[in-house]
């Protein structure tokens, strides 16, 4: 049975009238990257200043690495790396100077920390810019490090909250490529996002969150088959009368179709080669047709069932 | 040992601003200090006119006027002509001009000689009115030495004794001793203003960088612990704020290398860490009321400026009306100043008042520290 490194039981913080966080409970495994995917103000960035200890909470119980986590749990905070939304460095300090302090808050011997300040300039590819202050780095540069400053003292959890804000392609790939190398060194990953791409690619497990709750979890694809949507299949057909749209309709595991502006949007539901039992229809009725799409189900698709909106409204 | 090797590296880097200060002390204390040293404040010296007298009169009592005026100012032939006075005054040739009318003599004895004595003075002059009173003065002497029954030359010859009689002048410190103040008080004197200033300008930005909410937030998650993080920020603050007084004291032995050896330079010293105390509360407590780093210039000079007019560092406090001085009582500044005015007059023993302001400074640095704590708890329940 693999090691539970972060425990969260039913988990309450209210501001005044508001529910933040609902009744959360989560379980993260070590070596995991558990991605927390949810929209602006879902209550991803509350659960995690909850599980440091940044905010009190009305309700429930956080442990990790089998700890109870307090504000002075120092010995639980030496293990664990943070990289919050918001890039927290200083200005007045350079590249190298600020990645040096914030490793030094948790490892005290000098030359061990210079090796790790080292590598973490290495990982993240500031190599160039130790001199530079902060203002004088791109958005992306700047993200990098942020999760530099986060990463170098080599924690056992790594939390991050949502590092590629704001960031370009590049950049952002190599983020991501960054955490999945992390995690191959044994480092546990807690990422949050809304960006379901990017939660999809990394993500070993995945909650997804709304209005503070947990609303499902599980890896990707064990969430997509939690919805009734297994493809969607769009194909460009200039001339469709109704009778063959009711035809379509009545094609096996089909449960929603639809025709307009030169567009036929199939949803099916299960079964397999839908593609080809649809397209042999159109050809066998001499129906003429352009470009063909099959798209499986995003996360957005889980989503959109479950809360009934598209996770970026 | 993080903390505080950080936080000082940033308080040097922003020590620039806080040089600019420096300098400016620098000059303002020395050429205060030259000043005094160039004015012997306890002598009088008359002062010495150039006047012109026109004697149309040419009697026993001119002559007399004339010679009286000779004696106490410096009197200078000039041309007749009246039409010329005017150029004589304005390009400051003569301070005064007094010419004594023909019958001036004959109508002394019936006080009647308003018409027949002249005067003119050059524009904006504030000293011939020196010239113009020892005139009337001598007049009026010889007026009541006719009354009395001498003639002429007698009546002035004793008017003009009456006029050798001097007062012995002296100028008092305020002390009510006798004692030299010492260049260094100077020095000292000014000090609140520049601390305050160099303080509230180069922590007070470093102070701000550290209590942004991000960095905040992110030191609170990490391995050190608040106590340990706090423990190494007020040591940085205090061991930079030793360095300014360091400076402060290089530069006060380079520039008054004979005053600065003394028992009161000990004293002085001591009062001025007192305060050094009372400038890193208030810098703290400006680091979390201020929303900007471009901010602290205007409170440094809004503190730094009105608590030394108030308190008497710009200001002797003798100067300042009563009611500001019994307000100034509610600033530590005065506290500061009741010590550095004691010391000014050290006679090898400081008085337990003097003591009672240092230790009223450390508890003003208290209060201030703890007022700052309560905002920065309030704070945080607010966004807990």
């Amino acid at each position: 049975m693999s090691e539970i490194i972060v425990k969260i039981e039913n988990l309450v913080k209210r501001y005044k009238e508001l529910i933040a966080v609902d009744h959360f409970s989560l379980e993260i495994q070590k070596g995991e990257i558990f991605g927390l995917l949810g929209p602006n103000g879902s209550g991803k960035t509350t659960t995690i200043n909850c599980l440091l200890s940044l905010l009190s909470y009305d309700k429930g119980h956080i442990e990790i690495f089998g700890q109870e986590m307090r504000p002075d749990s120092y010995d639980i905070k030496n293990k664990i790396g943070i990289v919050m939304q918001n890039v927290a460095v200083f200005e007045e300090l350079n590249v190298y100077e600020n990645i040096d302090y914030f490793c030094g808050l948790y490892i005290r011997d000098k030359a061990l920390r210079r090796q790790y300040v080292d590598e973490a300039i290495e990982f993240s590819g500031l190599a160039e810019y130790i001199k530079f202050r902060p203002k004088k780095l791109s958005g992306g540069l700047l993200r990098r490090l942020n999760i530099a400053c986060g990463i170098a003292h080599k924690p056992e959890l790594i939390i991050l909250d949502e590092p590629t804000v704001a960031v370009d392609p590049q950049s952002r790939n190599k983020i991501l490529e960054g955490i999945t190398e992390l995690n191959k060194n044994g480092a546990t990953v807690i990422y949050t996002s809304h960006y379901m791409e990017e939660v999809e690619r990394i993500c070993t497990r995945i909650a997804i969150m709304d209005n503070g709750k947990n609303l499902a979890l599980g890896t990707a694809e064990e969430l997509k088959s939690m919805i009734k949507n297994s493809e969607t299949i769009k194909i460009h057909i200039p001339v469709l009368d109704d009778e063959h749209l009711e035809a379509i309709k009545r094609l096996s595991h089909v449960y929603q179709c639809s025709y307009s502006d030169g567009v036929l949007i199939t949803a099916f539901d299960g079964g397999k080669h839908n593609l080809i039992h649809i397209l042999d229809y159109l050809k066998n009725n001499e129906i003429a047709f352009g470009q063909v799409y099959s798209e499986l189900p995003t996360l957005n698709d889980v989503f959109l069932e479950i809360t009934g909106k598209e996770l970026r409204d | 040992m993080q903390v505080y090797r950080t936080f000082f590296k940033m308080l040097m880097r922003n020590i620039a601003s806080g040089l600019l200060y420096l300098g400016i002390f620098i000059i303002i204390s020395l050429t205060v200090a030259k000043n005094s040293e160039s004015n012997d404040f306890t002598t009088f010296n008359n002062a010495i006119l150039d006047i012109s007298v026109i004697d149309r009169d040419n009697s026993t009592l001119s002559k007399a006027l004339y010679d009286y005026l000779d004696d106490c100012q410096n009197i200078i032939s000039i041309d007749s002509d009246e039409k010329k006075w005017a150029d004589e005054l304005f390009y400051r040739t003569v301070d005064y001009i007094l010419v004594i009318e023909e019958g001036f003599e004959e109508h002394v004895r019936d006080e009647n000689y308003d018409n027949l004595l002249t005067s003119y003075s050059a524009p904006d002059s504030n000293t011939s009115y020196i010239a113009q009173s020892q005139t009337e003065s001598f007049v009026q002497n010889v007026c009541l030495y006719l009354e009395a029954g001498y003639d002429y030359e007698q009546a002035a010859l004793k008017a003009g004794e009456i006029s050798q009689i001097t007062a012995d002048v002296q100028i008092s410190n305020g002390s009510g001793t006798d004692a030299e103040v010492s260049s260094v008080s100077y020095f000292f004197t000014f000090l609140p203003y520049v601390l305050i200033c160099m303080l509230i300008n180069s922590l007070g930005a470093t102070l701000m960088a550290w209590n942004r909410p991000e960095i905040k937030a992110r030191t609170a998650v990490s391995g050190t612990g608040l106590t340990a993080r706090n423990a190494g920020i007020i040591a940085a603050m205090t061991v930079y704020s030793l360095v300014i007084v360091g400076i402060f004291i290089i530069v006060c032995i380079f520039s008054y290398r004979k005053d600065f050896f003394s028992e009161s330079t000990i004293y002085y010293g001591i009062n001025g860490l007192c305060y050094m105390f009372v400038c890193i509360a208030i810098t703290f407590l400006v680091a979390q009321l201020s929303k900007r780093v471009s901010a602290l210039s205007m409170w440094s000079n809004v503190i730094g400026l009105s608590t030394s007019f108030l308190c008497g560092v710009f200001v002797t406090r003798q100067l300042l009306p009563d009611k500001v001085v019994a307000f100034s009582k509610c600033l530590p500044t005065y506290w500061y100043i009741n010590v550095t005015e004691e010391l000014k007059y050290f006679s090898g023993t400081l008085s337990r008042e003097a003591w009672i302001s240092m230790g009223v400074q450390l508890l003003f640095a208290a209060a201030i520290f703890a007022v700052s704590l309560v905002i920065i708890k309030n704070r945080q329940q607010k966004n807990a």
